[in-house]
């Protein structure tokens, strides 16, 4: 049963790395905008299985945690709206995310041992921040711009053999390693059809003067809005990264997630 | 401009599919029954002789080049990962024996190339550069993106023919995957493999090799399902009149061995074996019993590299392989075969190497089927 929960748990870890299932409406209702500049109304709730739940705390305020996870890895992250400048939409998020308590789990003898059990991880926090620019460029479709920075802070020291040398994992973890890395990306994501929505991403991962400190993450995803307030979301992602063991593309499929929304 | 979207959106989501799906590894790799191997080649090449009376083959398994690190899947060891300069260390060492010993052919079992657990690190490449050896074959016995177990991650290792002279062609035999795990457990497992290659050797244009390396931890019929195929490879080879060499670590014992339980040699701190109630009564890949015979086939259709005779009078000269480097060597599990002859008394079973491996390397000559 142990095995199990920490099987699921290092799954959802995964999974939620993917991030799959972010949508946006900005001419629509004020929901399914999790990787724009637009904040959830006050008052609003979205959560999804593999992805974190949001609440709209203030007009300009939302906070996110992922409940499931939140035991064995510690998170909370805010959005905060920085008004307009010109057309663009400009926010701000700022998270805050413990792995250790889950990478000592994963650290194991037998079935379910990511790491070995001969490393111990270090209790380590990551404060992430990121800067969000939105804007409409053809009917309701939107194109947003990132650009973060990554900050590690390590108590203790971390043998450099205990990566968990994954597409989506390595390139997340790898900044515990070296103290900080830099993000950026490009969403654009907009209606094709009635109920049928497209989102195609690409995202870079960049840690300066650091052997395999490079990825690329691109995805598709198409969501089927159920109703208002539930949405399923399908496609691929593609990721080309550096790992110690060299340069390797990977194909995820198929990305799924079910998620739901309320007020 | 809805239908526009519509199509970019398909378009992308066509070429995502199309362009990087070939690309990609499957997270496990399975193979073939038969599969054809590339030939890699020495970065500089060493001029090899063109005549040659006989010749020096050598076969050892080389324990993924970690030395005798304790590691915690055959020796009730605590580590798992080696770091680049245990590895290095220990190829090195590895190195030397081999340029000590000087074969004219190399058949190695446990040659990581891409292994988290030895950091990585091309050990055919390092061999091969490091070596009078100009050509290798290699075919893989495991090979998964990540195993989930114990941190192994990511592991490529396999068997590898290193020759003086060119490899003609190389093919990768799959043996039968082991029958008593459960289907995730054998998902990820080992498969095990023949490496059949033709070589260029002077005056024997069909002199062909299969490096050898049978399941170690299986507890029912497996191994005898593989040595079944292995001997179905050599009947067809030798029925075609090829001269022929078979080597490698075949996890058996000669089938008159005075010892045939190393439970208790093997047994790690907290096992108990043999007690009642004790389950499994018998330690994993120690027993081996059971399979006592199972060699016997190889001695009565081939000529091994130390007659069975010879080996009876003097076991301990010719162990192979122990659990533990703080003691000697307790059983042979590596051999040479031909199905044409070697040079009378010219083996020779390196027990001076303790450190470098957990399996001792044996050599022959080899007279060249002319």
């Amino acid at each position: 049963m142990k095995q199990m929960i920490i099987l699921l748990t290092g799954i959802s870890v995964g999974v939620s790395f993917i991030s799959p299932c972010v949508a946006q409406t900005p001419d629509g209702p004020r929901l399914w905008r999790t990787g724009t500049a637009y904040l959830l109304p006050h008052g609003a709730w979205e959560i999804g299985v593999f992805e974190p739940a949001r609440y709209g705390f203030r007009d300009y305020l939302e906070v996110e945690a992922h409940p499931l996870l939140f035991f064995v890895i510690p998170n909370f992250g805010i959005k905060w709206d920085h008004g307009y400048v010109g057309d663009l939409k400009i926010a701000s998020r700022h998270t805050l995310l413990y792995p250790s308590i889950l990478l000592n789990l994963l650290a194991r003898k037998g079935t379910g041992g990511i790491i070995s059990p001969e490393f111990h991880i270090p209790p380590m926090v990551e404060f992430y921040h990121e800067f969000l620019a939105s804007a409409p460029i053809v009917g309701s479709t939107l194109l947003t711009g990132k650009v973060g920075l990554s900050l590690a802070k390590r108590m203790g020291a971390i043998d450099e053999r205990s990566t968990i040398d994954l597409p989506l994992v390595y390139p997340r973890l790898a900044v515990f390693y070296h103290g900080f890395g830099l993000r950026g990306g490009i969403d654009l994501e907009g209606n094709l059809i009635s109920h049928l929505r497209f989102l195609v991403d690409a995202d870079l991962f960049f840690i300066p003067g650091v052997e395999f400190g490079r990825a690329l993450e691109s995805k598709a995803l198409l969501y089927w809005h159920a109703g208002e307030s539930t949405r399923l979301c399908l496609g691929a992602k593609v990721t080309y990264g550096e790992y110690p063991f060299g340069n390797q593309w990977h194909l995820l499929l198929p990305l799924v997630d079910l998620q739901f929304s309320w007020r | 401009m809805h239908r526009r979207l519509v199509s970019i959106a398909l378009l992308v989501l066509f070429l995502f599919v199309i362009v990087f799906a070939p690309a990609c590894e499957p997270l496990v790799t399975q193979f073939d029954d038969v599969e054809a191997i590339e030939i890699t080649r020495a970065d500089q090449l060493t001029p090899s002789p063109q005549s040659a009376d006989s010749i020096k083959i050598m076969t050892w398994n080389i324990r993924f080049g970690i030395g005798r690190i304790p590691w915690f899947g055959d020796s009730c060891g605590d580590r798992v990962i080696a770091s680049e300069s245990e590895v290095t260390s220990a190829l090195r060492a590895i190195v030397a024996r081999i340029n000590d010993i000087k074969p004219d052919i190399l058949i190695l079992q446990e040659v990581d190339v891409k292994s988290k657990r030895s950091a990585y690190i091309d050990q055919l490449r390092w061999i091969l550069n490091n070596t009078h050896l100009n050509y290798a074959a290699f075919a893989p016995t495991w090979k998964s993106q990540f195993v989930p177990s114990d941190g192994l991650g990511r592991i490529e290792t396999g068997n590898a023919t290193l020759s003086r002279w060119n490899i003609l062609s190389a093919e990768r035999i799959q043996l039968p995957l082991r029958g008593d795990q459960d289907a995730l457990t054998r998902y990820f497992y080992l498969r095990y493999a023949v490496l059949k290659t033709r070589i260029d050797i002077p005056h024997s244009p069909n002199f062909h090799l299969l490096n050898v390396h049978l399941t170690a931890f299986a507890t029912d019929d497996t191994k005898r399902r593989q040595v079944d195929v292995l001997h179905g490879e050599i009947s067809r080879l030798a029925t075609a009149g090829y001269p022929l060499i078979v080597g490698g670590d075949f996890n058996l014992l000669p089938p008159t061995s005075d010892s045939t339980d190393f439970c208790f040699e093997d047994i790690c701190p907290g096992e108990s074996f043999h007690g009642p109630g004790d389950n499994p009564r018998h330690k994993e890949g120690s027993n081996y019993t059971p399979e006592i015979g199972w060699m016997q086939v190889f001695y009565d259709t081939l000529k091994p590299e130390i007659p069975l005779e010879r080996y009876a009078l003097n076991q301990r000269r010719y162990f192979t392989h122990h659990t533990r480097p703080d003691v000697f060597w307790d059983r042979k599990l590596d051999y040479l075969f031909t199905n044409r002859e070697w040079i009378p008394n010219s083996d020779s079973t390196y027990q001076n190497g303790i450190s470098l491996s957990d399996h001792a390397a044996v050599s022959a000559y080899w007279r060249v089927a002319r």
